[in-house]
């Protein structure tokens, strides 16, 4: 290849002929700045952030569209460059969600909330699931020195989950078109996706705007994977984060055997990822989306068991497999051998070496079949075999009762199990290598082996069964296997119902029909809403500073939440939730009309009003929740004639609610962004810190970090106090789960709190307590379309 | 959206090549008014480009619109002159008596409002153009007689 020589920031390069300045710089191991350069994909000059100054050129060209040539003279990082990318990135954030970039404060919250917090909708880096993998946040963190001058706009409408597998947020989107065209080159040119409309209207869209799922799209989410934002994500993996490795391997879930990247965390499959970007590394949906749904899959199997005295037991694999011997040698001549043609090459290897050494029939069921072939149902109905092996959920369980000794290989539980001698529990070949399996976990070719072993047989010679005629799905997503080891897919995996795949277990419609009434919800801000229910006892007895514990229906998690307003009279209480995790979407998703299972309350101690007396001054503090939290506690402190100044906080402008309502109870109001997008910039610890020794008391509700940042200064006034918001169980004192430390005391939230001295509560501990549960707050998470209540059409 | 009746449309004149899918479009545009998602995917299957790169492209351009316009195009000129002039209450006026908003077509289809930001008229500023005549200085009752005589 011809070489060319050009220099770059003074710094004598060689590069290729027919490199771009970028690629040139890029190979030297020279940084220039960029978001929307791919290696895979060709120069596209969307995002004017790798610019450069070159000798002889007019202006400032892009160096990802600028061909090296000979003798060039390159300066990437000269002030005006410098500027001009702020300034670029600055119009970038400005329809980007940015609020942290500019925060005082990012660096001391991340320290305290090391992983983003799960939310209904993303609205800044600290609800991002894309923060830890985001392009756009490390090339800004390089960039800015928090002076973002232009508010970011939201749109809620740019939110997008009514497809498959797949969530939207086009107010993360960049616009940056590694999407489109990593879709364009996936699909040899045809691409279900691109850059509609111009100007400000710009958006990724399909034809027409509909749902991706309508016709062109094959959700092959190689978009997904390249997605350098937090725009287009997988919905069922995006809050594990990022993996800490990938394992080359091949997708087991039908006769294509498609290579495919295993993306591991702590020892766990958190999805599946393409090779490469060519069109024949592509993957279908189900080994993109539904693969590690179905190994992570409710109902595995744990641990083998054995029929002893007509009861399962627990067994162990080396019990299990003599079981197993002995049933085989006891029975030859009568045996049925049956597992899926897509099973492991030594599988089906040792499984024909055993047929042929105790003259079983062996069938080898079709990839996507839900039972056996024809000829050995009707076999089993005449009840020629006193054994079988049947890997899958093949046979049913009056089928199986026709077998004496019947054996059982399966990843999750099936029926035909409970007429079972011996049931093995089934690890994945891919469980073997890289997830953690569990001890009694085993693979379907570790256990045919070790049966062809204690017969000493020789397998390695077997020929290997003809597979089944199949269509790709790659290209046809009518075409995904319908079932896996006899399992419907659609099952497990709920969202392929969306794909008109079979199913049958049905949605459960989990929304409460009696209960609470909802007699008024609305969205206050991003991941905020209030609902007022119908509760006449709850009204009559509540206090200023309580709270009650709620369920949306009577599977979701029991979570407290501050009564904000009340009314004995017309008998109703409201709250305001913000929506974090699966319980709270599901509180969140109520609409007037609704019902709520359950409301437990006035709990908790009220707020103690006694020290104060009229013409006294208390500054009052909110952020988040904390902002409506602080408005019953303003609101009979003002009635006692005490004067009152609050100060709320929220991340940015868009994030500010319940404004007016505070303006009525307050004598002053402050408004502190963190971004400086309204008010000041800052939090309420700011204005503690400034203003605090003016005041009587000073009351803190917000998050952890909120309240943390402002106890520094809790000395400044001679009350302080703190609501604290720990995982909470009963809310009577007996489960000790919100159990708190103040000053070497413990405390428990629910009865004696909420509130406590700001001063003394250790918040580390609290942190680390509340961040307890993470992983399984992740599985819980609503990951599937209509996943609450709403059944799929 | 609905298309009940189907039309097979002969893009014959144009090689399949993505440099002639703008002069397709516009074709569609003149005999049908607009660009159905039946024309878009006949286009797609002409020109082997995928029907999201079509919406793209005629979602670009302004020419280009998504739904049946009316019969009679009502086109008010909101440039600099005209609006000067008052061209803001014509339109105010013609959004009430036809009971719908700029850009929008009246749902018996007679007449699709449209806001231009310069006709070129600026001398008979504040002008209008109903379908391809241009009508100056048009006062309120003068639009009334413009309006009475579309049918």
């Amino acid at each position: 290849m011809e070489k060319i020589h050009l220099t770059i920031d003074g710094v004598q390069i060689e590069a290729n002929k027919g490199d771009t300045v970028l690629q040139a710089a890029r190979n030297a191991g020279l940084f220039i700045p960029s978001l929307c350069a791919h290696k895979e994909l060709s120069p596209y000059g969307a995002c004017r952030l790798c610019v450069v100054e070159i000798d002889n050129v007019r202006g400032t060209p892009t160096s990802c569209t600028t061909p090296a040539a000979d003798g060039m003279v390159v300066r990437t990082n000269t002030d005006q460059l410098n500027t001009q990318r702020r300034r670029t990135l600055e119009l970038m954030m400005s329809g980007h969600t940015s609020a942290c970039f500019n925060c005082d404060s990012r660096e001391d919250c991340e320290a305290v909330k090391p992983t983003p917090a799960k939310a209904g909708v993303s609205t800044r880096c600290g609800t991002c699931s894309n923060r830890s993998d985001c392009s756009l946040r490390k090339v800004s963190l390089g960039n800015f020195t928090r002076d973002i001058g232009l508010p970011p706009i939201y749109d809620p409408s740019k939110v997008e989950r009514e497809d498959p597998f797949i969530d939207r947020d086009h107010n993360l989107c960049i616009l940056c078109g590694i999407c489109v065209r990593t879709c364009e080159k996936v699909h040899n040119g045809k691409g279900a996706i691109a850059i509609a409309n111009r100007g400000a209207k710009a958006r990724v869209s399909s034809a027409f705007g509909k749902e991706w799922n309508f016709e062109e799209c094959l959700f092959c989410g190689a978009c997904i994977d390249e997605c350098p934002t937090g725009c287009l994500t997988d919905r069922w993996s995006r809050w594990f984060g990022k993996e800490d490795g990938v394992v080359e391997s091949v997708c087991p879930l039908c006769p294509e055997k498609c290579k495919i990247n295993l993306r591991m965390k702590n020892g766990r499959l958190i999805g599946v990822e393409k090779t490469s970007l060519n069109p024949d590394a592509q993957l279908c949906a189900l080994g993109r989306f539904g693969y590690a749904q179905i190994l992570n899959a409710q109902g595995r199997m744990p641990r083998p068991y054995a029929m002893k005295d007509g009861e399962m037991i627990p067994s162990d694999f080396g019990e299990a497999l003599a079981r197993a011997a002995e049933i085989f040698e006891a029975n030859a001549g009568k045996i049925l051998i049956a597992l899926p043609e897509t099973a492991a090459d030594s599988a089906k290897k040792a499984a024909s070496a055993l047929a042929k050494k105790f003259g079983a029939d062996l069938e080898f069921a079709k990839f996507d079949a839900t039972s056996l072939s024809e000829n050995s149902v009707k076999n089993i109905e005449n009840k020629k075999y006193a054994a079988a092996f049947v890997a899958g959920d093949y046979i049913t369980e009056g089928l199986a009762q026709n077998i004496a000794n019947f054996i059982s290989f399966d990843f999750f539980r099936n029926k035909a199990q409970r007429s079972a001698q011996v049931v093995f529990a089934g690890a994945f070949e891919d469980e073997l290598k890289t997830v953690k399996k569990l001890e009694g976990q085993v693979a379907l070719s570790t256990l045919l082996e070790a049966l062809a072993q204690k017969f000493s047989l020789d397998f390695g010679g077997e020929n290997l069964p003809q597979i089944s005629a199949f269509k790709s799905a790659k290209t046809d997503k009518s075409a995904v296997a319908h079932a896996f080891f006899g399992h419907l897919v659609a099952d497990m995996v709920p969202d392929f119902k969306a794909f008109g795949l079979p199913f049958t277990r049905d949605c459960e419609d989990k929304k409460a029909k009696s209960g609470y009434e909802v007699l008024e919800a609305k969205t206050l801000a991003p991941n905020f809403h209030s609902i007022k229910i119908k509760a006449p006892d709850m009204a009559k007895y509540a206090k200023p500073g309580q709270f009650a514990i709620l369920m949306a229906n009577e599977k979701s998690e029991r979570s407290p939440f501050t009564i904000i307003d009340w009314n004995e009279k017309e008998g109703w209480v409201q709250f305001v939730l913000e929506e974090v995790g699966r319980s709270s979407a599901e509180l969140g998703m109520l609409k007037k009309g609704d019902f709520l299972a359950a409301a437990s309350g006035p709990l908790g101690t009220p707020f103690d009003f006694s020290p104060f007396k009229a013409g006294q001054k208390a500054l009052l503090m909110g952020g988040c929740y904390g902002i409506a939290a602080v408005y019953p506690v303003a609101r009979k402190l003002k009635e006692l004639g005490v004067k009152t100044t609050i100060a709320i906080e929220a991340s940015t402008a868009f994030m500010l609610f319940f404004e007016s309502e505070l303006k009525t109870v307050a004598d002053e109001f402050i408004v502190m962004t963190r971004d400086g997008t309204k008010g000041s910039k800052g939090g309420c610890s700011n204005v503690y810190e400034a203003r605090g020794a003016e005041f009587d008391a000073a009351v803190a509700v917000g998050c952890v970090f909120m309240m943390m940042q402002c106890s520094r200064h809790a000395s400044k006034t001679p009350i302080s106090l703190c609501s604290l918001n720990p995982i909470m169980v009963d809310g009577t004192g007996m489960c000790g789960a919100c159990r708190v430390s103040l000053g070497g005391d413990t405390k428990f939230a629910c009865v004696d709190g909420p509130f406590f001295d700001l001063g003394k509560v250790d918040f580390n501990e609290l942190a680390k307590r509340r961040t307890a549960y993470s992983l399984l707050e992740i599985d819980a998470m609503p990951r599937h379309l209509h996943s609450n209540g709403g059944c799929h059409k | 959206m609905n298309n009940t009746q189907s039309k097979k449309y002969d893009f014959s004149a144009y090689e399949p090549k993505r440099e002639y899918l703008v002069a397709a479009l516009q074709d569609v545009q003149d005999s049908e008014g607009y660009i159905s998602e039946d024309a878009v995917k006949q286009l797609s299957e002409y020109f082997g480009i995928s029907r999201s790169d079509i919406y793209s492209v005629v979602s670009f351009y302004a020419q280009f619109k998504f739904k049946k316009p009316g019969r009679h195009i009502i086109k008010v000129c909101k440039g600099t002159a005209c609006h000067v002039r008052g061209s803001g209450s014509l339109l105010a006026a013609l959004e009430e008596r036809l009971g719908i908003k700029e850009g929008e077509t009246t749902p018996d289809g007679l007449v699709s409002l449209e806001r231009v930001a310069c006709l070129g008229a600026c001398a008979l500023a504040p002008a209008i153009v109903v379908n391809e005549k241009v009508y100056g200085r048009v006062t309120l009752a003068q639009l009334q007689k413009i309006l009475e005589g579309l049918k």
